[in-house]
C-alpha cells in the first residue's frame, strides 16, 4: 500500500467508512494471521488472537497519528495481543490444578509440539519441498516454539516479514542497538534449540533402532 | 560459548552488512574457527528456512467475523466500538447522540401537540368543560358532605353534653353518636369518591370514542372518494350507519350526583356524527380524481442519516451474503429535476399523476412537493401550468450522465443505494452512492432488505434492459415490494423497441394507497433514479 493510498484510506476510515476499514483489514489479514500463527503455534490461538488484534486496531484507529507505518502499527499491536496472550495461557497452566507443575523446558516442548502439529494439520507443503526440507521446517517450528516469546517476535519480523532494524525498533518499541543484540541472542538461541530438537531426534531414532548404534550417537 | 566472538562482526556477516575488508577478515576467522564457522552456517541455514516458512491462510474470514461482532455491538450500544476513542470520533457518536435527542424530542412534541389538538376540540365541542365542571362540582360536594357531617357530628357531641349535665356519660354518648355519623360520613365520602372515579374513566372513554370516530370518519372519506375515483357511487346512509352505532354503543348514565354528563356525552356523539355526516356529505358533493403526491418525508435505507456506516454495512452485507460484487463508492451530488419531469407530472394523458390545469384546491398540495415549493406564491394562486413553466425556466439542465457502468450480463442490475435526505433544492453534500451490481431478481428484495427509514432516500440506479425482462420484473415488484411506481417518463414520445423498457415496466401499476410511492423517471443512458417517499396523500379537487 502506498503512502498516499494508506492516507486515504485512514481517512476513509476516520470518517466512518466501513468499507474502507473492512479493506485495509482483509489487506492485512494473513499477514497479520502468519504473524500470530508463528507467535502462539496454533490455527485456532492464532485466528482468536488475529480477532482480537483487528478489535484492537477498530477501537484505536483513531489514535493512529501516522508516526509509523500503518502496517508496523498493526503488526504491533499483533505481536502485542500474541505475547499477552502467550503469557495468559502460561498463567493458566500454571495455575491449572489439572496438570502437574513442570519447568520451561515442559511449556516449550508442549507449545512446540502444539505448533508443529496445528501447523502441520493447516497446512498442506507443496509438492516441490523435499522430504528432508519438510522436516528440516517442522523441526524449525519446533525449536520457534522453544524460544521466547520477544525472540520469537524479533525473529519473525526479521526473518519472516523481512523488516528492517528500523521497523523492528518500532514495532517493538526498542532502541536499534537493542534489536540489534537481540535478534543476535535469538539466532543464537534458535541454534541452540535446533541442535537440541536434532540431538533428540537422533536419540530417538537410536533407541527404537536398538542399542546396535547407541555409541554413534553423538552429543555436542 | 559465543562470548569468545565478536558480536557485531557475527551479525553483520549474517546480516550482510559488513564492508568488504570486514567480511574478508571475518572469513579468515571462520577459516581458521570450526566452531564458528559451523556456527555461523547454522544460524544461515535457520535464516533460510524460517524465509521458506509457509504461508498459511486463515480458515474463515476473519475480518468478516470482527465486522459482524463490531456490528453487534453497535446495534446493542455495547462498548468496543470501532473509532469511539478518538476526540474527532466522539464528535462523532455526540453527533449521533444529539441527533437521537432531538429525534426524541421531536416526536414527544409532536406528540405533545396532537394531545393538544385533541383536547383543544374536545373543549370546542364542550364535552370535557363539561366533564370538567362536573367534577369539579362533585368535588365540592364531597368536601361539604364531609365537613356538614362533621360539624354535626360536633354539634351532637355539644348538644349531649349540655342535656345530660354529666359530663362523663354525655362523653359516651356524645362520642358514640359521633362516631356514628363520622362513620355514615366517611361511607358517604366514598362513595363520592367511587363517583368521581367512574366519572374519570368515563371521561377516558368518551375520549377514545371521539378518537375512533374521527378515524372512522376520515377512513370513510378515503373509501368513499377511492370509490368515487372508481366511478361507484358513495353510499351515504351506509357510511352514517357505520359512523352511528359507534357513537351510540356505550350510552352514558347519570346518577344522582351526575347532573349532566348524559346530556354533554350524547351531545358529542351527536355532534361527532354530524361532522362525521358532514364530511361525508362534501366527500360525495366533489366527484374528484384521485391526485397522488408524494409528501416531503422521505423514507431511506437504514439509520439516521449521519450514521451511513451501518446502511453501508448493511448492504455490504447483503451484498457478500448474495454473492454481489460491491465496485464502487463514490460521492455524487444529488441529481437536479428536469424540466421535462415537471411537464410529465402535470401532463393529463399520464394516467396516474393527471391533473387539471383548473384544479386551483390541489395547488397547496403540489405547493408541498419540492419541485414545485419554489414558486409557490400563495396570494397569487398561479395555475400549475404557470408554475411548471416557471419552474422548467429556473431549473437546472438535465442531469449529467453518470459513469458507465460496464455489467456484463442483460439481466443485471445496477443498483446504487443513495443516503440523501433527497430534498432536491437543498442539494445535501454528505450523500454517499454504493454501486452495487446485482440480478434483477434481487432488486426487489434488496430494498425489502434494507430498513425503510425517515430523511432518507434510495436511488436505484439501473442499466437499460429488454422489455420482456421489464415485464418479468413488473410482475415481480407488484407482487413483492410494497411499494407503489409511477412512471414519470422524460420522452413524450417513447419508442416502440427496448428502449422503452422503463415506461413498461414501472407506467399504469396499480396503486395501493397504503403503500409508499416511488417516482421513477428514466435520466440519462443508464441511470434510473427511483426515489422513495412515504406515504400517498390523496388530494382531492373539483372537476
Amino acid at each position: 500500500m502506498t503512502q498516499v493510498g494508506e492516507r486515504e484510506l485512514l481517512s476513509q476510515i476516520k470518517k466512518g467508512n466501513q468499507a474502507a476499514l473492512g479493506s485495509l483489514l482483509k489487506s492485512q489479514q494473513t499477514r497479520l494471521f502468519n504473524i500470530c500463527l508463528r507467535m502462539v503455534g496454533n490455527r485456532d490461538d492464532a485466528s482468536e488472537v488475529t480477532q482480537e488484534t483487528f478489535l484492537k486496531v477498530i477501537s484505536n484507529i483513531g489514535k493512529y497519528r501516522g508516526e509509523a507505518k500503518l502496517s508496523t502499527w498493526m503488526t504491533r499491536i499483533a505481536i502485542n495481543q500474541s505475547i499477552s496472550f502467550l503469557r495468559k495461557q502460561q498463567y493458566r497452566r500454571t495455575v491449572s490444578l489439572d496438570q502437574p507443575a513442570g519447568g520451561s523446558v515442559g511449556v516449550s516442548d508442549d507449545q512446540a509440539t502444539a505448533l508443529r502439529s496445528q501447523i502441520a494439520d493447516g497446512r498442506e507443503p507443496g509438492p516441490d519441498l523435499s522430504v528432508e526440507k519438510k522436516e528440516m521446517l517442522g523441526k524449525l517450528q519446533d525449536a520457534m516454539g522453544d524460544l521466547d516469546e520477544e525472540f520469537r517476535a524479533i525473529l519473525i519480523l526479521r526473518d519472516i516479514e523481512q523488516m528492517e532494524y528500523k521497523q523492528i525498533a518500532d514495532v517493538l518499541h526498542l532502541p536499534q542497538g537493542t534489536v540489534k543484540s537481540r535478534l543476535f541472542r535469538a539466532r543464537l538461541a534458535l541454534r541452540e534449540a535446533m541442535q537440541r530438537r536434532c540431538s533428540e531426534e537422533s536419540s530417538t531414532s537410536g533407541a527404537i533402532s536398538g542399542g546396535v548404534k547407541q555409541g554413534e550417537v553423538h552429543h555436542d | 560459548m559465543t562470548d569468545r566472538y565478536d558480536q557485531d562482526k557475527m551479525l553483520g556477516y549474517i546480516e550482510d552488512t559488513l564492508s568488504d575488508a570486514e567480511r574478508v577478515s571475518f572469513e579468515a576467522e571462520l577459516a581458521k574457527d570450526d566452531a564458528l564457522r559451523k556456527l555461523v552456517e547454522g544460524i544461515m541455514e535457520d535464516m533460510g528456512l524460517l524465509g521458506e516458512l509457509p504461508v498459511e491462510k486463515p480458515g474463515i474470514d476473519l475480518v468478516e467475523e470482527v465486522m459482524q461482532q463490531q456490528e453487534r455491538n453497535m446495534l446493542l450500544g455495547e462498548p468496543d466500538q470501532p473509532l469511539s476513542m478518538d476526540r474527532d470520533d466522539r464528535g462523532v457518536v455526540g453527533r449521533i447522540r444529539f441527533t437521537k435527542v432531538l429525534s426524541y424530542t421531536a416526536a414527544a412534541a409532536i406528540l405533545i401537540l396532537c394531545g393538544g389538538v385533541m383536547v383543544a376540540t374536545l373543549f370546542d365541542k364542550g364535552l370535557l368543560s363539561d366533564l370538567a365542571n362536573e367534577a369539579k362540582t362533585l368535588t365540592v360536594a364531597q368536601d361539604s358532605v364531609e365537613n356538614e357531617t362533621l360539624a354535626m357530628a360536633d354539634m351532637a357531641i355539644e348538644g349531649a353534653a349540655v342535656a345530660k349535665g354529666s359530663r362523663k356519660s354525655l362523653a359516651a354518648n356524645g362520642y358514640q353518636s359521633a362516631h356514628a355519623i363520622q362513620a355514615e360520613a366517611e361511607a358517604k365520602a366514598d362513595e363520592l369518591t367511587k363517583e368521581r372515579d367512574r366519572y374519570i374513566a368515563e371521561n377516558a372513554r368518551l375520549q377514545k370514542q371521539v378518537q375512533a370516530l374521527a378515524m372512522k370518519s376520515k377512513s370513510n372519506d378515503l373509501q368513499k372518494t377511492f370509490r368515487s375515483d372508481q366511478g361507484e357511487k358513495t353510499d351515504q346512509p351506509a357510511l352514517m350507519a357505520m359512523a352511528q352505532p359507534k357513537a351510540t354503543t356505550r350510552p352514558i348514565r347519570s346518577s344522582g350526583q351526575r347532573r349532566s354528563s348524559g346530556l354533554s356525552a350524547t351531545g358529542a356523539n351527536q355532534q361527532l356524527g354530524a361532522a362525521a355526516s358532514e364530511r361525508s356529505q362534501t366527500a360525495k358533493d366533489a366527484v374528484r380524481p384521485l391526485v397522488i403526491v408524494p409528501t416531503q418525508r422521505v423514507v431511506a435505507l437504514n439509520v439516521d442519516t449521519d450514521s451511513m456506516y451501518a446502511t453501508e454495512q448493511q448492504v455490504l452485507r447483503w451484498a457478500s451474503a448474495n454473492d454481489v460484487d460491491v465496485y464502487k463508492t463514490t460521492v455524487k451530488p444529488e441529481r437536479a429535476v428536469t424540466s421535462a419531469q415537471i411537464s410529465n407530472y402535470i401532463d393529463p394523458r399520464k394516467g396516474n399523476m393527471a391533473l387539471d390545469q383548473e384544479r386551483s384546491e390541489s395547488s397547496s398540495a403540489l405547493a408541498e412537493m419540492p419541485m414545485f415549493r419554489k414558486n409557490v406564491n400563495e396570494n397569487q394562486k398561479p395555475t400549475l401550468a404557470d408554475r411548471a413553466r416557471s419552474f422548467a425556466q429556473t431549473s437546472e439542465a438535465p442531469q449529467k450522465s453518470s459513469e458507465p457502468v460496464k455489467s456484463e450480463d442483460a439481466a443485471v442490475f445496477m443498483a446504487g443505494a443513495t443516503l440523501s435526505n433527497s430534498k432536491l433544492e437543498e442539494q445535501p453534500t454528505n450523500q454517499k452512492e454504493i454501486v452495487i451490481e446485482i440480478r434483477a431478481d434481487q432488486l426487489s428484495e434488496l430494498v425489502r432488505t434494507l430498513k425503510v427509514r425517515r430523511n432518507q432516500g434510495i436511488k436505484v440506479v439501473s442499466k437499460p434492459i429488454t422489455t420482456a425482462e421489464a415485464k418479468d420484473i413488473n410482475s415481480q415488484i407488484q407482487s413483492q415490494l410494497p411499494l407503489n411506481f409511477i412512471w414519470i417518463d422524460e420522452n413524450p414520445t417513447p419508442q416502440i423497441n427496448d428502449e422503452n423498457w422503463g415506461e413498461v415496466m414501472f407506467q399504469n401499476m396499480p396503486l395501493v394507497k397504503s403503500r409508499p410511492v416511488l417516482r421513477v423517471q428514466p435520466t440519462s443512458q443508464i441511470h434510473l433514479p427511483i426515489t422513495i417517499t412515504e406515504e400517498v396523500e390523496v388530494i382531492e379537487s373539483k372537476e
